[in-house]
C-alpha cells in the first residue's frame, strides 16, 4: 500500500513537475526580447531564476523517474519544495505579498491570470510539500513486512510456519503433536533486479513478490541460478 | 532478456510516459494560446510596421517635374529624389543612420529658381557642429558641390539661380551668408551680415537676389544686402501673425494672423520702391485650425488647409469676395505642399496606400506618385480612419481620429486603446490594432505642446462616448501615450484606476505610482540611448513588481527618444501587437 502511494505520488510529481518546467521555458523563450524584473532576494532577473529553478526541477523529475530508492526520491522532491517554499517566504519578507508582478510574463505567455498563476503553483507545491512529507514519515515509522520462516517437522516431515523470533524453540508439531525444534531453515541468495543488492529468502517463498528492503521496487523471488 | 529489460526500463515507468503526456499538454496549451490571435498578425506587423513614416521635407521643383521627400528606412532617415513625370521613380540621395542620430540640420533647403540645383543640409561633425550644404543636380539628383556649412543654421533661401543665403544663430544674434558662385564654377562665400535677428527669427525667405524677409515674433522684418540694418514692415497689433508666405511674382505676403479667437488671412503687397502696404482683405471664421496657408498659381490664388467635421479640407480661392474651392480629402494627411497647379500631399486615402500624392486643383483627382509600399500587402489592410467629434472643457470642438476593427461582429466586443497625439497620419500602432481587431482613438492635438495639458479631460470625452458604442468592450480599455503624454497617462492611471485594462507606454517620461494602480500589466518600451532609460525604467519596473503589477519592457538598442527608422517602428509595433494580443 504505501509502496503504490509513493509509486503514485513520484510519477504525478514527475508529470507536474515536467510540465512547470515547459511552461516556465515557454515563456523564457517567448518573452526573451522583454527586460525582466530582478527578483527581490538575490537580484537576479527573473528569467535566469526561471533558468536555475527548471533545471533543479529537471534533476527532481528525472529522479522521481529513473531512480529506485523511493525514501531518497521523497527526499528530493521534499528539498526541492521546501526551498521554493523558503524562496516564497523570503520574498514576503522583502515585501512582496502579490507575486503578481514576478510571474506576470509566465503568466501571459498562457492567457493566465497572475493571481491565479499564483494559486496555480501555490497548489502544486503544497501538493509536493504535504504528501511527500507524509509519505516520508509513513516510510521511516512503518515496521517492515515479516516473512515467516518454515521448518519441517523431524518426525512427520509436516510444514510448519513461524516467527523468526521463535528460532530454537521446542514446540510440539501441529500435524503429530510430537516435540520438534523449530530450526532456521536454509536460505536463499538473489540480488535485486533494480538495486542489485543482495536479498536473502527461505527456499519456500520463491516465487513470491515482495518488495526489495533496500529499494522498495517490487520484485519476484526467484531461485538463484 | 534484452525484451525483459526493455519492459522493466520503459514500460514499467509511467512515470515517464506521464511526465511527457504532460510536458505535451503544456506545448498544446501554449499552441492553442497563440493560435487565439488574430490570424496572420506577425505578418500584419510586418508589414505595417515596414511602411517608413514621412519626414518633413516634401519638396517639389518650380515646374513640377521632380519632388524631394524623406521618409524612414530600417536603419534611419533618408531622402530620395522623384520624377513626377515618369511614374515615380525614386533615386536614394542620402540617409542619417538612427544610431548616433544627431541634433544639427538634416533636409533639402530648396531648389534654385530656375530648378537646375537643389540644395541640401547635411550633418558633418557633430564635435566640430559642422553641417555640409550639399548641391545636387536638380534633373539627376547627382551631387554637384559640397560646402561647409554650420551646426547652427535656422533658414535657407535661393536668391537667384546661381547665389543662396543661410541664416545661423552665433549664440546671441542671428546672422546671414550669402554665398554666390562665380563664372569658374565654384561657390564662394560672398558677404556674411552680422547681428539681422534676434533668437525668434525665423521663415527667411528671398524678396530679390539681394533682399529677404522674415518672421520676428508677430512682425514681419526685411534687409536689403546693400542696407546694413533690417527693417520691420510689418508690425502685429492685435493680431498675432502665425505663419506666412510669399510670391516672388507678385510681390505680395499672405499673413495667417491669429486674434486668439478667429484668424484672418491678410495679403500685403512688396513695394520695390521700399513702401509697403497692407491690406488686401482678410476671412473671418472660427477656423482655429487654418494652417499651411500658400500662394499658388504664382500668387493669383492662395489656399490653406483646414478640419471641418473632422474632414480635412483644402480651400482655395482667387480672391476675398469669391467662395473657395474645397478639396476635401478623405484619409490622413502628414504633410502637403502646394505647387501651381498641384498640390502634394504626403499621407493616406481609405483603404488606399500611403505615399506622395498630386492632386490636380483642375481635376480634383489625386494621383499616386510614390507608394512607400515596397510590395503589396498581402495581409494587413489599411484601415481608414473615422471621426469623432466632440468638445472638450474648455468648450473647444475636438476631432478624435477612429480605427474601428478591420471587421466587426454583430453583439461581438472589442478592446479599446486611447490617447492623443498630433500628426497621427500614419502609425503602425492603429493599424495593427484595428487589423487586429481593436478599436484605437487618438485625439487629434494641433501641435506637440498645444492642448496637451487637456490629454486627460480629452481621453476621458473619448473614453465617454466609445463607453456607448455596444462593440466597446470597456472591461478592456488601454491607456497609450508617448514621450510627455506618459504622465498624463500615469494621472488618469491613478485617478481612475478602475476604468483601465493596461497602458502602453512609448519613450515614456513620466510612470504612475505602482501603489496606486490597479492595472495588471503595462508595456514600457524605450531606446537604449535616450538618456538614463535603462536605470530608469528597470527600477521602474522592481518597485512595481513589488507591488505585483508586470511591467513588460523592452528597449530598441541604439535609439534615441524620438524613433528614427523602421526598425524600430517594427519593434515597438511587435511589442505593442504581443502586449496587446498576448501571444
Amino acid at each position: 500500500m504505501q509502496a503504490k502511494l509513493t509509486r503514485c505520488f513520484t510519477e504525478s510529481a514527475a508529470a507536474l513537475l515536467a510540465a512547470f518546467i515547459t511552461a516556465l521555458y515557454i515563456s523564457n523563450v517567448a518573452n526573451s526580447k522583454l527586460v525582466q524584473p530582478r527578483d527581490p532576494l538575490f537580484g537576479v532577473p527573473m528569467n535566469v531564476i526561471f533558468w536555475i529553478l527548471g533545471a533543479g526541477a529537471i534533476i527532481v523529475m528525472l529522479a522521481a523517474i529513473f531512480m529506485q530508492k523511493s525514501r531518497f526520491k521523497l527526499a528530493l522532491i521534499l528539498c526541492f519544495t521546501t526551498n521554493l517554499i523558503i524562496y516564497r517566504m523570503g520574498m514576503q519578507w522583502q515585501g512582496v505579498h502579490n507575486p503578481g508582478g514576478y510571474l506576470g510574463t509566465l503568466a501571459h505567455t498562457f492567457n493566465l491570470s497572475t493571481s491565479f498563476t499564483n494559486d496555480l503553483l501555490s497548489l502544486l507545491f503544497l501538493y509536493f510539500f504535504t504528501i511527500s512529507t507524509a509519505l516520508l514519515l509513513w516510510n521511516f515509522l512503518a515496521k517492515p513486512k515479516e516473512i515467516p520462516l518454515k521448518a519441517f517437522c523431524v518426525h512427520c516431515g509436516g510444514h510448519i510456519a513461524f516467527s523468526a523470533g521463535n528460532l530454537g524453540q521446542k514446540i510440539p508439531c501441529p500435524h503429530c503433536q510430537k516435540e520438534t525444534t523449530l530450526r532456521k531453515p536454509d536460505l536463499l541468495k538473489m540480488s535485486c533486479f533494480f538495486c542489485q543488492e543482495h536479498i536473502e529468502f527461505p527456499s519456500h517463498a520463491i516465487g513470491e513478490k515482495m518488495p526489495c528492503p533496500h529499494c522498495n521496487m517490487d520484485i519476484t523471488l526467484k531461485e538463484p541460478s | 532478456m534484452n525484451n525483459k529489460l526493455i519492459q522493466r526500463v520503459v514500460f514499467d515507468r509511467a512515470g515517464l510516459w506521464l511526465a511527457l503526456a504532460a510536458m505535451l499538454s503544456v506545448i498544446a496549451w501554449r499552441g492553442w494560446v497563440v493560435t487565439q490571435k488574430p490570424a496572420h498578425i506577425q505578418k500584419i506587423v510586418e508589414e505595417l510596421a515596414s511602411i517608413g513614416d514621412f519626414n518633413f521635407g516634401l519638396t517639389p521643383n518650380h515646374s513640377n517635374t521632380y519632388v524631394v521627400f524623406s521618409q524612414q528606412t530600417v536603419t534611419g532617415v533618408a531622402f530620395f529624389f522623384c520624377d513626377t513625370t515618369g511614374g515615380g521613380r525614386e533615386k536614394f540621395l542620402c540617409e542619417e543612420p538612427e544610431k548616433g542620430y544627431s541634433w544639427l540640420p538634416f533636409g533639402i533647403k530648396g531648389w534654385s529658381p530656375d530648378d537646375k540645383l537643389f540644395a541640401f543640409c547635411y550633418p558633418s561633425d557633430l564635435a566640430k557642429y559642422e553641417d555640409q550644404i550639399i548641391i545636387y543636380d536638380g534633373s539627376s539628383g547627382e551631387v554637384v558641390t559640397k560646402l561647409m556649412g554650420t551646426a547652427f543654421m535656422s533658414d535657407f533661401t535661393w536668391l537667384s539661380p546661381h547665389s543662396f543665403a543661410y541664416s545661423f544663430w552665433n549664440g546671441d544674434t542671428h546672422d546671414i551668408t550669402v554665398i554666390e558662385k562665380k563664372p569658374d564654377g565654384d561657390w564662394v562665400l560672398a558677404q556674411t551680415l552680422k547681428q539681422i535677428g534676434n533668437k525668434e527669427m525665423t521663415g527667411m525667405v528671398a524678396t530679390s537676389p539681394h533682399s529677404v524677409a522674415w518672421r520676428q515674433g508677430g512682425d514681419v522684418w526685411a534687409l536689403d544686402f546693400n542696407s546694413p540694418t533690417p527693417k520691420k514692415i510689418w508690425e502685429s497689433t492685435t493680431n498675432q501673425l502665425m505663419e506666412f508666405t510669399y510670391s516672388s511674382e507678385t510681390h505680395e505676403f499672405l499673413l495667417n494672423c491669429s486674434d486668439g479667437k478667429e484668424r484672418c488671412l491678410i495679403r500685403f503687397r512688396f513695394n520695390l520702391r521700399n513702401k509697403w502696404t497692407a491690406d488686401a482683405g482678410s476671412i473671418s471664421n472660427q477656423m482655429d485650425s487654418i494652417h499651411n496657408v500658400a500662394w499658388i498659381n504664382n500668387g493669383v490664388r492662395y489656399a490653406y488647409l483646414s478640419l471641418e467635421q473632422g474632414v480635412s479640407v483644402f480651400h482655395i480661392k482667387t480672391d476675398v469676395n469669391t467662395e473657395p474651392i474645397d478639396l476635401p480629402w478623405r484619409g490622413c494627411i502628414e504633410n502637403y505642399v502646394l505647387n501651381g497647379d498641384h498640390l502634394y500631399i504626403e499621407g493616406f486615402r481609405t483603404n488606399e496606400a500611403p505615399g506622395v500624392w498630386d492632386y490636380n486643383i483642375h481635376s480634383r483627382e489625386p494621383n499616386l506618385v510614390v507608394s512607400v509600399l515596397e510590395h503589396p500587402l498581402r495581409y494587413a489592410s489599411i484601415v481608414g480612419a473615422d471621426t469623432l467629434v466632440f468638445t472638450n472643457s474648455n468648450g473647444k470642438q475636438k476631432r478624435c481620429l477612429l480605427w474601428p476593427p478591420s471587421h466587426i461582429a454583430v453583439g461581438k466586443k472589442y478592446p479599446l486603446i486611447i490617447g492623443q497625439q498630433p500628426y497621427a497620419w500614419w502609425q503602425a500602432c492603429p493599424q495593427i490594432a484595428a487589423n487586429g481587431g481593436c478599436y484605437f482613438a487618438l485625439v487629434d492635438r494641433p501641435s506637440w505642446f498645444e492642448d496637451l495639458e487637456n490629454w486627460e479631460d480629452e481621453v476621458m470625452k473619448v473614453y465617454g462616448l466609445m463607453a456607448k458604442n455596444p462593440n466597446v468592450d470597456t472591461n478592456q480599455v488601454f491607456l497609450y501615450g508617448m514621450s510627455a503624454e506618459t504622465s498624463y497617462v500615469s494621472n488618469l492611471l491613478s485617478e481612475k484606476p478602475d476604468l483601465w485594462r493596461g497602458a502602453i507606454l512609448f519613450n515614456p517620461t513620466g510612470t504612475p505610482d505602482p501603489s496606486a494602480i490597479r492595472i495588471s500589466s503595462m508595456l514600457i518600451l524605450d531606446g537604449t540611448d535616450d538618456g538614463d532609460a535603462i536605470k530608469r525604467w528597470t527600477d521602474y519596473q522592481n518597485k512595481a513588481a513589488l507591488e505585483g503589477i508586470t511591467v513588460k519592457l523592452a528597449y530598441v538598442e541604439g535609439a534615441q527618444h524620438v524613433s528614427h527608422s523602421t526598425a524600430t517602428e517594427h519593434q515597438k509595433s511587435e511589442e505593442f501587437a504581443r502586449f496587446l494580443f498576448g501571444y
